[in-house]
């Protein structure tokens, strides 16, 4: 079924919608996410970008409701495939996980239980979201593993190994291979490489592109390596304290970025041909206990307005597939 | 067997042995180097009392010469050691001639039994009780009332063991003041001698796991909060799995190889803290026997007792050293090209 997409694919499988989420420290309360609204359709790739501490990671882990007691979310919807996964139960959000929505984790060191073989821990995935257990269960079982494990490149042997005996690759791989055992619709992969050395980093990501194409999932991809995040990804999210300052083609932003954070992301990145050093932003990150009034961005904004103070921009499109949050462009036609 | 090298496991019993060595040379050596020699002064003591008795003297020199003390030490060591070896720990001195063996081996059951019984409950309660206090699932009543089993922890064995003697046996008469088992009941593997048997161990077992109870649940429970947040336990929510299986298969499953390692220490520790339990429900288990023969100054005895709490805390710190690769797979054992 998710293997093929759908006919009517034009329609999103994933609708987010003004979702907010806050934590609650002694401090008082960090709003790590304000706000954000974004749409995936089936088969595509979002890259989620800023830089750390940007709300990125609360995102992606409050679409599957895995965030920590201190975390609540206040408001909106995530609508999969119409349901929204905020309003279900907790067994059946137990049951949507993985099967309909998964994570590759980022700590992909440390992800696997390290007192567990691996083959037992595709298995209990798969266990999770299955009633009764007969002989032709375990059959299927070890015939799902089988060819997930395949998909990534990795020998069956490795469902007997521990996870320390395997590299770092290798581990990210096992994570690969468990996140489709179930043929989620949606895939969420929190910078699935980042504690890889680049080599493996490349062909790790090439994997899951290519199981990802294969299963016709749609991904999240949650990364501050811009380059790494152009080449894998259909459009991307800016993010910045905790709201999306744009959406758009990768392609677009790249080439033309809108909002004035993410032309100073773009323009920091090391360029190959020129050799420029890489520069970074000057300024530093919003206070998300005490956010700047207005747009949280005027205090480091090169072309903030006197109203950027006082008043918040909304995320509009104002062409095709282009949504900007900021001041410059309210007003201007779409 | 995976993760156990064959070099190591030799190297390993190797250095049981030699602990072993050792601790008998110290229990050899100590009461010797006891200003007065200790043997001496008891062998000196029966000549005293026997001072008006016709061959008093006689009679003190054939004890010397029955316990080898005329001999060179390194003769006496030798001997010591040779004996050791066949578990012959010599006659007693106040129950001569009795064999120190005869009186150390049924102890040695009586301690084993109500021990090991009562170490291996209280770790297997303390970690389920650990479990259920770290466990954010767990019903709130259950909850307010787990931290009752940790009252006990305030009191030492023998405190806990006086006032459970008092409400149970004194008081209420429910089961028996002291002994391992009713003489009148004959010795025979019957109903009759196991419930006697239980009956007795009861309090006394009691004593123990009331006690210690506390601090194995709490230990458990801060290492289960320390799961809480690896990286592991994220994904394993993710992967929707049932609460039961994250609690039992990722996060106490992560939590339990320190507490083995806490495990045998406890074993060493608990053999001789329940001496004073043994002591107060005079049960004839090896902490009564080593008081017995503290009180007679049966330094045969002692020796014996001594030795034979040594071997028991080293074998079970061997035991756990050779299953702990079983238990963490990361901890492998290889005996170091170098060594
Ligand atoms: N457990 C937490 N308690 C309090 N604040 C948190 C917690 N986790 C994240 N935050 C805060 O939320 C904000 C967003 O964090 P995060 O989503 O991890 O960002 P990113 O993934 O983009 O680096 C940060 O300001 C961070 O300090
Ligand atoms: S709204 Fe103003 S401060 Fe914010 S990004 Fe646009 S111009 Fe800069
Ligand atoms: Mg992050």
């Amino acid at each position: 079924m998710a293997s093929n997409p759908a006919p009517n694919s034009t329609e999103p499988v994933l609708v987010v919608r003004d979702l907010s989420v806050t934590y609650r420290t002694p401090a008082g309360p960090v709003r790590a996410v304000n706000g954000v609204s974004f749409s995936l359709r089936p088969g595509e790739r979002l890259g989620l970008v800023g830089e750390s501490g940007s709300g990125k990671t609360t995102t992606a882990l409050s679409l599957m409701r895995l965030l920590q007691t201190s975390a609540v979310i206040e408001g909106g919807q995530v609508l999969l495939g119409g349901v929204d996964l905020l309003q279900l139960s907790e067994e059946d959000m137990r049951e949507a996980r993985f099967a309909e929505i998964a994570l590759i984790p980022q700590g992909a060191m440390n992800s696997l239980n390290p007192m567990m073989k691996v083959g037992e821990q595709l298995r209990d995935t798969i266990r999770a979201h299955r009633a009764g257990s007969n002989a032709k269960a375990t059959a299927d079982t070890d015939a799902r593993i089988q060819r997930a494990l395949e998909s990534v490149e990795l020998r069956a042997t490795v469902v007997n190994s521990y996870p320390h005996e395997l590299s770092g690759g290798m581990k990210q791989r096992v994570c690969i291979a468990m996140g489709i055992l179930l043929n989620p619709k949606v895939i969420i992969a929190d910078e699935p490489t980042s504690a890889l050395d680049v080599v493996v980093q490349r062909q790790v990501m090439e994997t899951l592109r290519k199981v990802q194409e294969a299963l016709g999932a749609a991904v999240i991809l949650v990364g501050h390596d811009m380059g790494l995040m152009a080449q894998f990804v259909d459009r991307i999210g800016v993010m910045y304290g905790g709201k999306l300052a744009e959406v758009g083609p990768v392609r677009g932003i790249i080439k033309d970025p809108l909002h004035p954070y993410a032309q100073l992301l773009i323009k920091s990145l090391p360029n190959l041909e020129t050799k420029e050093n890489f520069r970074g932003i000057p300024g530093l990150t919003p206070s998300l206990l005490n956010p700047p009034s207005g747009c949280m961005f005027h205090p480091r904004c090169p072309q903030a307005m006197p109203r950027c103070a006082t008043d918040v921009p909304a995320l509009v499109e104002i062409k095709t597939d282009r949504w900007v949050s900021c001041l410059l462009y309210e007003g201007s036609p779409s | 067997m995976r993760g156990l090298d064959i070099r190591y496991f030799v190297r390993r019993i190797w250095m049981f042995f030699l602990v072993i060595f050792i601790a008998a040379s110290f229990n050899f050596l100590i009461p010797r180097l006891a200003p007065g020699n200790p043997i001496g002064a008891i062998t000196s003591r029966m000549a005293n009392a026997s001072a008006g008795i016709e061959n008093g003297q006689a009679m003190f020199e054939a004890y010397r010469k029955r316990f080898g003390l005329d001999e060179p030490m390194y003769v006496q060591y030798g001997k010591y050691m040779w004996n050791v070896i066949h578990l012959d720990f010599g006659q007693s001195l106040s129950a001569y001639p009795a064999d120190v063996w005869d009186i150390i081996k049924p102890a040695v059951g009586w301690s084993v039994g109500l021990i090991g019984v009562s170490v291996m409950l209280t770790f297997a309660l303390g970690i389920t009780i650990g479990a259920a206090l770290a466990w954010k699932g767990t019903p709130r009543i259950v909850r307010s009332l787990l931290p009752l089993t940790m009252i006990g922890g305030v009191l030492p064995y023998y405190l806990m063991g006086i006032l459970l003697l008092y409400v149970f046996a004194f008081t209420a008469r429910l089961l028996p003041m002291s002994g391992a088992a009713d003489s009148s009941i004959p010795v025979e593997f019957d109903w009759p001698y196991v419930q006697t048997i239980a009956s007795h161990a009861v309090l006394p077992a009691l004593s123990i796991i009331l006690t210690s109870l506390g601090t194995w649940a709490l230990t458990m429970r801060g290492l289960i909060v320390n799961t809480v947040g690896e990286d592991y336990m994220l994904l394993a929510d993710a992967k929707g799995l049932k609460k039961m299986r994250i609690l039992w298969w990722y996060s106490v499953r992560n939590a339990i190889p320190p507490q083995v390692t806490h495990l045998a220490i406890a074993l060493g520790y608990v053999v001789s803290g329940a001496i004073l339990v043994e002591i107060v429900f005079s049960y004839p288990g090896l902490g009564y026997q080593l008081y017995q023969a503290i009180v007679n100054s049966d330094y045969t005895v002692i020796q014996g007792i001594t030795l034979v709490l040594t071997l028991s805390v080293g074998f079970s710190v061997l035991i756990i050293d050779l299953i702990y690769p079983r238990l963490d797979p990361r901890v492998t054992y290889v005996a170091e090209s170098s060594g």
